[in-house]
């Protein structure tokens, strides 16, 4: 019982800091409680975050407002077609001092990385930075530098119809926790907008509300929530409804199952519970899932996006019921 | 809907339901003629033709009058054609299509239903009846709308023959009859209702078999008006004691009625002559003769039965074939015999000695018969049987005891003076007819009860000393305990009231009892052996004859009184006729004679009737009742239980109501969509059948369906569900709040068919997953 006192306590602490954190960001985000949610899950969960929008929506503001509301390290990577490798993970120089090769750390040493516009890269920087992701380490000249916790990548794209972009592959999109829209403002929220970021940059006012250290705290207690058997058995049975649906030439991967599982105790957390809902995989499975789906070529004829494919799967996998439904 | 036009399958199906309806119903005519396809097979084709000219012209909207009189001309032409073979409206048709009616008319009046081949066909008369029947059926129920006045006119048309033979439709056409008149309802309420636009139900899936509106209204109002109807069918033949048609009981032209002299002051006279006097000789190569009559009594004056009056035109001579037997059944038994009879010079009557059903006649000089009595007479004055010699065909039936044990009450088949008890009749006659009888549960059992008690249980004596007493006709003494001394007169006088004051159809016949071999095939009748008895009438049988008096005059009883009856069948009723109707006293009887004849005891209230009928009643009561209790045991069963068996009963409660539970949703969905059908308690007494639902409507409701719903989640997938159990008395009370809230939700016919009818019990109640899969897969990708 004192267990189950002491982390309802945690979750206490938790729902709090996120709260701030949330409150934190909605001030540059207005009437966006969605895509801010899913980029706390995803930094609770200790994934990389994808944000992808047409220009102008304010992706950027998003990762920096996230970033700028903990205190630590943040760097921020400006992909552009003749960006190195080199200039994202490091590189050993040679001092003349010392007479020995030296370490220069790149962008992505840091807490959070925001990376802008990635698919403006070539592949070959891309595919250094998910390396990163992946390992949280970095290997330059056969030496291993280990990334400090929390690691985040923040990353924006335009979406791949626009001019100068390169697509990033499906094995590496498949390295994102989650994918977001920021989507237009509402009216109301557009003219609150105009309202008050004409006159100064709110991001300028952000406070860091957290830190470090208590992000490696909360990861911790996400750790702690339950996740019961027939939700474990709802999240297998909708990844593989993904990979045998006739509608999709690539379902989801035994990655994306478990980065599914993880957002889902994240949210669960955030709720205050400590076990997870079918409900929480049922709302985390379209940002979790969409961006690593594949459709097939009949599907993409006629005009199916992986968006409505995943909602058929959705409603079509039943929820395990009580044992003596 | 076309202003104009209606959809002709509409008014087709209609009309044809009502034509075929209607032709199932008159098939219950066949009992009124052997040869029914006569009629049953032109009536189909009228029926055909009458729904087909009445669709298609409501379809394209004539006035109804048009209609009618276009059905009333398509109709005759064809009655014209069927019974004259021509359709050609001449003059000549005409008559004979009217001499065909009369002629049948007549044979209705002769002879008992079903009306036999060889005689006038009554084809006429049903063809007509029917065709008018089919018209006025498709008019009511199809240009008219008014379905249950069709289904008064159908329910005449049945009740008529049941009334007349007892005989009506079996199970299955009854049955068709009941479904064809409930889907007149169906049909006619649904064009109706379509006409006042789409219902904008939403607790119901409109049916697509029906016609896009809300058919579960429709369905439940034919249901009632159809259930009403059809227990009106069954019970109104039972209930009315069988008709009485005068149409039956008609006189021809040429009449001419006479009063005729009294054959029981012969008989008196020459029963205590000083010596035996030889009255005639019967030559027949038959057996003994006995029992031949020389008349009939048919009136009772409340003292003395006296002939009544006869019906003898001249066309009814003696000579050649009789009619045929009245009331009795065609595939009877029956033996006929060549009788040549020989008058003595001594035995002067008006009244000719005959067996007591006769087949050929030839007899010198003018000499009538009545049809019904069947007793020959003459006009003249003077004429007498003195010396006389003639010949007979006889006829000796051999009634079946079971069949006037089974049979119905005769009263329609006789002259209503068959049945008459004058008011003077003493109540202590009627109460001791009724006390004799009080074991018989039939008329032909308490029709041989009399005759026992007359013949043995009764004490009564023969004796020929009160034969000349001047109060003989005192049947009051005769019956007294402290009387009960008589001669064969007083028996049969006694007898046959009694009878009649049971409903049974009784007279009294004069005649020879017994005779005596004079010679080879030679037999002799004197005048010791005058003899009265009573003869009682029974539909298949005709006039029976009955033995009440004692063995030391008559010492044999006929055999079929005394014949052993099938135990049960009085008591088991027969399952398509109105077995019971014969139980009731017959409205033929005069209105004092039914009052103390049948009140005065319990023995004609149809016991084994009424026990099935209270069987079967609290069998239908308990089948009915048995859903809702299979229901609230194993609801209270789960109120006890645990988190998941009071969602169970959550779901079930839902599914009760006509809510299709939506399939492989998580609680917390399952619990929204809950939340979207709460309602609360109107503050007003009105229910209506759409309440306002909603979360908002009821938020305390929604409070316990989230407390519910947090429960189920603990319990399936939360670590510490141990400490659960002790909340599920809480969880018990918010299902309860719960479910009052989900009542509210709806109108109160759906939450009075979720209490009687719950569809939880029912498997198909939850829809296969896939069927879910597909409304949401479409409503997501709408979204």
């Amino acid at each position: 019982m004192t267990t189950s006192v002491s982390h309802d306590a945690d979750l206490d602490t938790l729902t709090s800091a996120i709260a701030r954190i949330r409150s934190n960001i909605e001030r540059v985000i207005e009437g966006k409680p969605d895509v801010v949610s899913s980029a706390l899950v995803v930094l609770l969960a200790e994934g990389h975050l994808l944000i992808e929008d047409v220009p102008g929506v304010g992706k950027t503001q998003l990762s920096k407002a996230l970033a700028h509301s903990i205190d630590c390290t943040v760097r921020r990577i400006q992909f552009t077609p003749d960006l190195l490798p080199s200039d994202v993970t490091g590189v050993s120089v040679f001092n003349q001092n010392t007479r020995e090769f030296e370490f220069r750390p790149g962008g992505v040493f840091a807490n959070i990385v925001v990376g802008d516009e990635i698919n403006r890269a070539s592949p070959k920087t891309q595919s250094a930075l998910l390396e990163c992701m992946e390992e949280r380490q970095v290997t330059v000249d056969n030496a291993t530098y280990m990334l400090e916790r929390p690691f985040m990548v923040i990353a924006t794209q335009n979406p791949i119809e626009m001019e100068g972009t390169y697509t990033l592959p499906e094995a590496q999109r498949d390295r994102f926790m989650a994918r977001v829209s920021v989507g237009y403002p509402v009216e109301a929220a557009e003219i609150a907008m105009l309202d008050a970021h004409t006159t100064v940059n709110p991001l300028d006012d952000l406070e860091p509300v957290t830190d470090a250290a208590e992000l490696r705290k909360l990861f911790q207690i996400v750790g702690q929530v339950h996740v019961s058997a027939p939700v474990q058995r709802y999240v297998v049975a909708l990844a593989t409804a993904t990979r045998k649906s006739a509608e999709l030439h690539l379902g989801a991967s035994p990655r994306a199952t478990l980065h599914l599982m993880r957002a889902a105790k994240a949210m669960a957390a955030m709720a205050g519970r400590d076990y997870v809902l079918p409900d929480d995989i049922h709302t985390l499975a379209r940002p979790v899932l969409t961006h690593r789906l594949l459709p097939s070529v009949e599907s993409s004829m006629s005009g199916r996006t992986p968006g409505a494919i995943l909602a058929g799967i959705l409603a079509g996998v039943p929820v395990p019921e009580g044992s003596r439904a | 809907m076309s202003r104009h036009h209606l959809p002709v399958g509409q008014t087709l199906t209609l009309a044809g339901v009502a034509a075929g309806t209607t032709w199932v119903t008159l098939l219950s005519w066949r009992s009124l003629s052997v040869n029914s396809a006569e009629f049953t097979t032109p009536l189909f084709f009228i029926g055909a033709l009458i729904a087909v000219i009445g669709a298609l012209s409501r379809s394209v909207r004539l006035p109804a009058l048009v209609i009618l009189v276009a059905q009333l001309v398509v109709a005759s032409i064809c009655v014209l054609g069927t019974v004259t073979g021509s359709m050609a409206p001449t003059p000549a048709n005409f008559a004979e299509f009217t001499t065909a009616f009369s002629d049948g008319l007549g044979s209705a009046r002769l002879y008992v239903a079903p009306i036999p081949v060889g005689v006038p066909s009554i084809t006429a008369i049903l063809v007509t009846c029917g065709a008018a029947t089919l018209v006025a059926v498709d008019l009511l129920a199809g240009t008219l709308k008014r379905i249950p006045l069709a289904g008064l006119v159908l329910l005449t048309s049945y009740s008529v023959p049941v009334a007349i033979t007892g005989i009506g439709l079996s199970w299955w056409e009854f049955i068709v009859v009941a479904a064809g008149f409930l889907g007149l309802l169906y049909l006619a309420h649904g064009e109706q209702v379509s006409r006042w636009g789409r219902g904008m139900s939403d607790e119901e899936d409109p049916d697509p078999s029906g016609f896009g509106v809300r058919t579960g209204a429709i369905r439940g109002s034919a249901l009632a008006i159809g259930a009403t109807a059809t227990t009106l069918a069954l019970a109104v033949p039972i209930l009315i004691p069988t008709l009485d048609v005068t149409l039956f009981d008609g006189s021809g032209p040429g009449e001419r009625k006479i009063e005729v002299s009294d054959p029981m002051v012969d008989l008196r006279r020459d029963l205590t002559l000083g010596k035996d006097i030889p009255l005639l000789w019967v030559n027949t190569p038959a057996e003994k003769p006995s029992y031949f009559r020389l008349s009939v009594l048919t009136r009772f004056n409340g003292d003395t039965w006296t002939p009544g009056d006869r019906d003898i035109p001249e066309t009814q001579q003696a000579v050649g074939d009789m009619p045929s037997l009245l009331g009795v059944a065609l595939n009877a038994e029956r033996a006929e015999s060549q009788y040549h009879v020989r008058v003595s010079n001594d035995f002067d009557s008006t009244w000719l000695p005959t067996t007591p059903q006769v087949s050929q006649m030839n007899a010198p000089g003018d000499w009538r018969y009545d049809t019904s009595t069947m007793d020959f007479m003459t006009p003249e004055e003077g004429a007498s049987t003195a010396g006389m010699t003639y010949s007979l065909t006889g006829v000796d039936p051999d009634p079946d005891p079971e069949v006037m044990d089974d049979s119905v009450s005769g009263a329609s088949l006789v002259r209503s003076r068959d049945l008459e008890v004058p008011s003077s009749v003493s109540s202590e006659i009627r109460s001791l007819a009724a006390s004799v009888t009080a074991d018989a549960p039939t008329r032909f059992r308490k029709a041989r009860a009399l005759q026992q008690w007359f013949r043995e249980d009764g004490g009564f004596r023969y004796s020929l000393e009160s034969a000349d007493d001047a109060d003989q006709g005192d049947l009051n003494a005769f019956l007294d305990q402290s009387g009960r001394v008589g001669y064969c007169e007083q028996f049969a006088a006694s007898m046959a009231i009694m009878a009649r004051v049971l409903g049974i159809p009784a007279r009294v016949a004069v005649g020879f009892l017994d005779s005596r071999s004079a010679g080879p095939n030679q037999w002799e009748f004197s005048a010791w052996d005058l003899h009265a008895w009573p003869e009682l009438f029974f539909p298949g049988a005709g006039w029976v004859r009955f033995e009440p008096t004692p063995s030391v005059r008559a010492p044999q009883a006929p055999g079929y009184t005394s014949a052993e009856l099938t135990p049960d069948s009085g008591a088991t009723p027969r399952p398509s006729t109105s077995r019971s109707s014969e139980l009731l006293p017959s409205r033929g009887v005069s209105p004092s004679a039914s009052t103390a004849g049948t009140s005065d005891d319990g023995s004609t209230i149809p016991w084994p009737a009424l026990w099935l009928a209270t069987a079967g009643t609290v069998l239908l009561v308990v089948l009915l009742l048995l859903p809702a209790f299979v229901r609230r045991r194993r609801r209270e069963r789960r109120l006890r239980g645990d988190i998941e068996e009071l969602w169970l009963e959550l779901r079930d409660h839902a599914v009760d109501l006509g809510h299709g539970w939506p399939h492989g949703r998580s609680p917390h969905a399952s619990g929204v969509w809950l939340g979207s059908l709460l309602g609360s308690p109107t503050a007003t007494n009105e229910q209506p059948e759409r309440p306002r639902r909603g979360r908002a409507e009821n938020p305390e409701a929604g409070l316990a369906l989230d407390r519910v719903v947090e429960r189920l989640e603990r319990a399936r997938y939360s670590l510490d569900n141990a400490s659960l159990d002790a909340a599920s008395l809480s969880a018990a009370h918010d299902v309860r709040v719960v479910e009052a809230a989900l009542d509210h939700g709806v109108g109160p016919r759906v939450r009075r068919r979720s209490r009687w009818l719950p569809r939880s019990l029912r498997r198909s109640a939850y829809p296969p997953a896939q069927e879910v899969v597909t409304r949401t897969a479409e409503d997501a990708v709408r979204n």
